[in-house]
């Protein structure tokens, strides 16, 4: 014989299960990538056509052809992607790609590689833009891209809603990768900093690093700075560098210690360049016209390392 | 004023003095002996470019004959408007279309192994519309048509063919010229890509190498570079306005190491710069060095 007693306990434990699940956010270690595009709709008149589908390392090129190869280097994971056909026009559709990166740093990496300086900036996600035909953001380690298809441009509100419903279902914002810290010097040209996953200024052994455009005293240079895991692989590095300004460049002058080593050139691609080992860290600056002006950059950079600002 | 051009001002002035009625024919088909290696044009529709960059080429005749069944292989990968130049202007392949069909060709089939979903990609592009108005027969890439072949590459010793593209009288490959994230630009060799069947993802791991031994292989009667917009950056998909560029500019030529080392200028490169460019040139498919190629201007808008 049952006890009505004894029914109450799962009735209350179920519902505390649901309070919890419906106020807590989205953990990344819990979401699966065929549950962050909206499964039926975002808006009114845009409904899901078909499935979401779900590419991976090795079928992404089926989706995005050799764009593909742009993404591995940031460590995709994986891209859930869907297509949202307007009611009342059955030919203007948004694509919607949502990539698994594999970091956060990654995510802003693809992200900035579509990033312009003249974009309209949206607050969704960490970071995004909007323009007449596109709006991606990236979020998390999650970089999200949706394209108007039947038509070159959409309403700005029909974008955002779309983002926001996808942006609901990741893991909350945690900002923008730490990297990007050392380089937030004052005459860092805002949103204007690039994550090259490989091969930064097109040099191997630039494996990655984080480059941006700098303006001081009327002067327009770029910044960078590459992270290296140890103070020997640091070195080697900028002894690659040095080698190959040495058999390559005009008027190489090294200057400093075991502990910061700086090499003044006129770099065959670049022009001139002011290139320093920071401890673990390479530091430079390139398209230099006034040495003395990188001078002043690249000792505001090392400060910031100095301090701890290395992430 | 070289040589040939000297010889050539006095016959035909000689020709024209003499037999006045005959002289644009005789023109034309002197130009057309000259062997123009490659003709760029540029003027105010896509059609009209397109048919003068064919006649300076001495005319789709040079190329199409009666009976003949022709496969036209426009870019339509993508899920766009043309404005995106994403995918080759319609006009352009509808033009060359009916310059086929004013040829005497029996057929011109028009498809392409889209990236994304076809029914899609082909209205968009509107290259399904355009090229059947002008009789093309258009039509989905059947992956039942693919077939094994053999190449005499380097890279790749055999891979899934379209039938249809291998089995046609000619071939006429007409890319868009746009920026791609691996190979640095997408233009006539790469399109090729859209008659390869299987895996193509597995290609692109080695793929400088590979396109030269499906251009080897497939050999295109003519190829046609649609330059009328030119995606400049975020390749091949595209999909911002801000990264076209319209030229209103046509390219033609039978080299494919040539076309595509001219459609590489198109965007301040140089054909050297492009890895499948350079391979094609050392492996004698065509030449890369513009200087050694008799290049013609052609500007209808004049």
């Amino acid at each position: 014989m049952h006890n009505n007693s004894h029914a109450r306990p799962p009735f209350l434990f179920i519902f505390l299960i649901i309070t919890i699940a419906v106020s807590n956010p989205v953990y990344a270690a819990d979401l699966s990538i065929k549950d962050v595009l909206p499964g039926k709709s975002f808006a009114k008149d845009w409904v899901i056509e078909e499935k979401v589908k779900i590419y991976d390392k090795d079928t992404l090129f089926d989706h995005i052809d050799g764009e593909a190869e742009l993404y591995f280097p940031y460590g995709f994971d994986a891209l859930a992607t869907a297509s949202y056909v307007n009611k009342q026009n059955l030919d203007l559709y948004i694509e919607a790609d949502v990539y698994k990166m594999a970091s956060v740093l990654d995510a802003f990496g693809i992200y900035s590689n579509y990033r312009k300086s003249n974009n309209l900036w949206i607050t969704i996600g960490t970071e995004g833009f909007v323009s007449s035909s596109q709006l991606m953001f990236y979020q998390d380690r999650y970089f999200v891209r949706l394209q108007v298809a039947g038509a070159t441009s959409l309403p700005k509100d029909t974008f955002l809603a779309c983002a926001r419903a996808i942006s609901g279902n990741l893991p909350a914002d945690v900002g923008p990768p730490k990297e990007l810290e050392i380089l937030k010097i004052s005459a860092l040209v805002p949103k204007s900093e690039r994550y090259l996953a490989q091969s930064l200024l097109g040099y191997v052994f630039f494996r990655r690093g984080i480059i941006a455009d700098a303006a001081a005293q009327d002067e327009k240079m770029q910044i960078f700075v590459i992270h290296e895991y140890t103070l020997a692989a640091a070195r080697k590095t900028f002894d690659q560098y040095h080698s190959y300004l040495k058999a390559e460049a005009q008027g190489v002058q090294m200057s400093g210690n075991q502990a910061r080593m700086r090499v003044i050139a006129v770099d065959p691609l670049y022009g001139g360049v002011l290139v320093e080992q920071s401890g673990r860290y390479i530091i430079g600056a390139v398209r230099v016209k006034n040495t003395s002006v990188a001078k002043q950059l690249i000792d505001q950079l090392h400060e910031r390392i100095s301090a701890g600002t290395d992430g | 004023m070289d040589r040939r051009d000297f010889l050539k001002a006095t016959i035909v002035t000689g020709i024209t003095l003499a037999i006045p009625g005959n002289a644009s024919l005789f023109i034309k088909a002197l130009e057309a002996a000259e062997k123009i290696d490659l003709v760029v044009a540029h003027g105010l529709t896509p059609a009209e470019i397109t048919r003068a960059a064919i006649d300076g080429l001495g005319g789709i005749r040079a190329f199409i004959s009666r009976g003949d069944i022709v496969v036209v292989k426009p870019n339509i990968g993508w899920d766009r408007l043309p404005e995106y130049a994403a995918t080759t202007n319609p006009e352009v392949v509808s033009t060359v279309v009916a310059l086929c069909y004013e040829a005497g060709a029996k057929q011109v089939k028009v498809f392409d192994h889209s990236v994304v979903d076809p029914r899609r990609c082909y209205k968009q592009s509107g290259i399904s519309a355009a090229a059947s108005a002008n009789g093309g027969i258009v039509s989905y890439v059947d992956d039942r048509k693919f077939r094994d072949v053999k190449l005499p590459g380097v890279a790749l010793k055999s891979w899934p063919l379209y039938t249809e593209a291998i089995e046609a009288d000619k071939f006429i490959n007409i890319p868009i010229a746009k920026a791609h994230g691996l190979s640095t630009l997408t233009l006539g060799m790469k399109n090729l890509m859209g008659i390869m069947g299987s895996s193509r993802g597995r290609i692109h791991q080695r793929i400088d190498g590979s396109l030269v031994d499906i251009a080897m292989a497939v050999k295109p009667t003519l190829i046609i570079l649609d330059a009328v917009r030119i995606l400049t950056a975020n390749g091949p998909q595209g999909g911002d306005l801000a990264d076209v560029k319209q030229l209103n500019t046509v390219v033609a030529g039978r080299d494919q190491v040539a076309v595509d080392a001219f459609g590489a200028t198109l965007f301040g490169l140089k054909g050297t710069a492009l890895g499948y460019v350079v391979a094609g040139h050392k492996a004698g498919l065509g030449t890369m060095d513009l200087a050694k190629l008799r290049i013609k201007k052609i500007n209808s808008a004049a």
